[in-house]
């Protein structure tokens, strides 16, 4: 008997942990699920778009040179803002976007690593020198955002800031050559 | 003996310097940037005191702190000499040398780079030599828990390794493994721009070898802190460890999940896609395994202590507790 004893608490305390084991189990796949879920129905998803771009050349040609900074409307009604973030401003200062339709947000860096958020939305991206950072979105409200700079990218970085202004449909008005502006205020 | 108290205590006494001056620094900053604190300093005396507050926190405390732990355990729990004293000795003068060489370059301004360093900002390159030098300093620290251990495994052939000295030497390989990233980053990629060697950096690739390192650097100081809890915390309470194998297993998978758990860093960067960032929210989930494991048992122990000291009923074991 006092020789079983030792080996029924080895199985008891073994019963017990594989017990949590799978709690543990249970637990953590749920977790998973929930962001697959989210990922698949919601289209929940980091930007990932790895596109390369020469950070040297930026302001020479290409959508980063000066002329196409801004919002633009293409043909087919697509909008896309190109914003360049850089040491310790953004160029456009502010980015005019419609409301309730999809945009596409576009930075790029020629200096060092910046970052964005826009308040009150899940906007939020690296912006990494040698990368395009990418980001799809749809702005439900109207009103001025802010987007601050949110990586540290020298000793100017807390002033580092850009205004998004999210225009009604009937205000979001491009013109000839398909650009909008903001409003001046 | 007496020695070995000597060498624990020297780094015990540099960490918990580095964390004061930290908390004074930490303090200050919040000040400054509350509406009480408006005004008050200029944005590179804020940024050198956020520079300062994290390479204290990040490398000094933590990796002082963890070598005189280490050395602690390396005696108490294979109750023998500490195998190499004189190379401890010379990892702690040398990690020391690291340390005021970074401390100069940022209080004269030159290192305002926090300690993340975010290349293609750079600094005076003696800071970052003296950050090698640290981490120099505690891959020494490492290969003397691994012949300490294998000392102690000759003389006992047979036996198991005491939980606290195998969980040290998990720490270590996940340490010497960890670190590889910030050293190839530093090595071959920040020092060489910072001395002008080379006119450009990769940017993605400096911050994915740094994200190797970044977030088990919060390992490296949680495993000795769940030491504590596995071997100090059931004696002090009166009980016993609920299970030792399970504890074993814990540090396991936290030495295998530590491994990559940096990257998940990187989720909101343009340098990688979808694929790598799913697998890498996989890996990182799977680290909440041997904490959730460390919760079960040492709520377990303290119940046995809980129950040892005469607490009964399905919760009065807590009330019973020290």
């Amino acid at each position: 008997m006092s020789e079983r004893q030792p080996e029924m608490h080895e199985r008891r305390i073994l019963g017990t942990e594989l017990l949590w084991a799978f709690g543990v189990g249970v637990l953590i796949a749920a977790t998973l699920s929930m962001i697959v879920f989210t990922a698949l129905t919601m289209g929940i998803n980091p930007p990932s778009n790895v596109e390369r771009v020469d950070p040297k050349v930026l302001h020479l040609s290409g959508e980063f040179a000066e002329h196409n900074l801004g919002t633009s409307v293409a043909a087919d009604g697509s909008v896309t803002a190109r914003v360049i973030a850089t040491q310790f401003m953004f160029v456009p200062r502010c980015i005019a976007v419609p409301q309730g339709r999809p945009v596409t947000l576009r930075f790029a860096a020629p200096d060092v690593i910046h970052g964005i958020l826009i308040t009150g939305t899940n906007v939020n991206t690296m912006v990494v020198p040698g990368f395009v950072a990418q980001v799809h979105t749809q702005f439900t409200r109207s009103g001025d955002l802010l987007m601050p700079c949110h990586e540290y990218c020298g000793l100017g970085h807390s002033e580092m800031w850009a205004t998004v202004q999210v225009l009604p449909e009937s205000a979001f008005r491009p013109d000839r050559d398909g650009r909008v502006s903001c409003a001046q205020r | 003996m007496r020695n070995v108290e000597r060498l624990c205590l020297a780094h015990f006494w540099v960490a918990f310097a580095a964390f004061l001056v930290a908390s004074l620094l930490g303090g200050w900053q919040m000040w400054v940037r509350s509406p009480l604190g408006a005004n008050i300093g200029t944005p590179s005396q804020y940024f050198l005191s956020v520079t300062a507050h994290g390479v204290a926190m990040a490398y000094v405390l933590t990796t002082f702190f963890i070598m005189g732990f280490g050395y602690f355990v390396a005696v108490t729990a294979l109750a023998r000499p500490l195998p190499g004293k004189a190379w401890a000795w010379g990892a702690f003068w040398l990690a020391i040398a690291g340390v005021v060489m970074a401390v100069v370059t940022i209080l004269t301004g030159q290192a305002s780079v926090l300690f993340t360093f975010y290349p293609p900002l750079t600094a005076s390159p003696w800071f970052y030599i003296g950050l090698v030098l640290v981490v120099i300093g505690s891959w020494v620290w490492c290969v003397l828990m691994l012949v300490a251990m294998q000392a102690w495994k000759r003389e006992n052939p047979g036996r198991p390794v005491p939980l606290a000295m195998f969980a040290t030497v998990a720490n270590a390989v996940m340490w010497l493994w960890t670190t590889v990233g910030v050293a190839v980053e530093l090595l071959f990629q920040v020092i060489p721009a910072a001395f002008g060697l080379i006119q450009t950096i990769d940017v993605g690739l400096a911050r994915t070898l740094f994200s190797w390192t970044l977030h088990a650097i919060v390992y490296f100081w949680l495993i000795p802190a769940y030491i504590a809890f596995y071997t100090m915390v059931p004696r002090a309470a009166g009980g016993r460890l609920y299970s030792d194998t399970l504890g074993r297993l814990t540090f396991i998978l936290f030495l295998v999940y530590s491994l990559p758990v940096g990257m998940h860093h990187l989720l909101m960067d343009p340098e990688h896609g979808n694929g790598t960032k799913f697998i890498q929210v996989l890996l990182t989930a799977f680290v909440s395994v041997p904490t959730l494991l460390t919760i079960f048992t040492i709520t377990a122990s303290l119940e046995i202590a809980g129950r040892l000291r005469g607490g009964r009923g399905l919760f009065g074991w807590i009330a019973a507790l020290p």
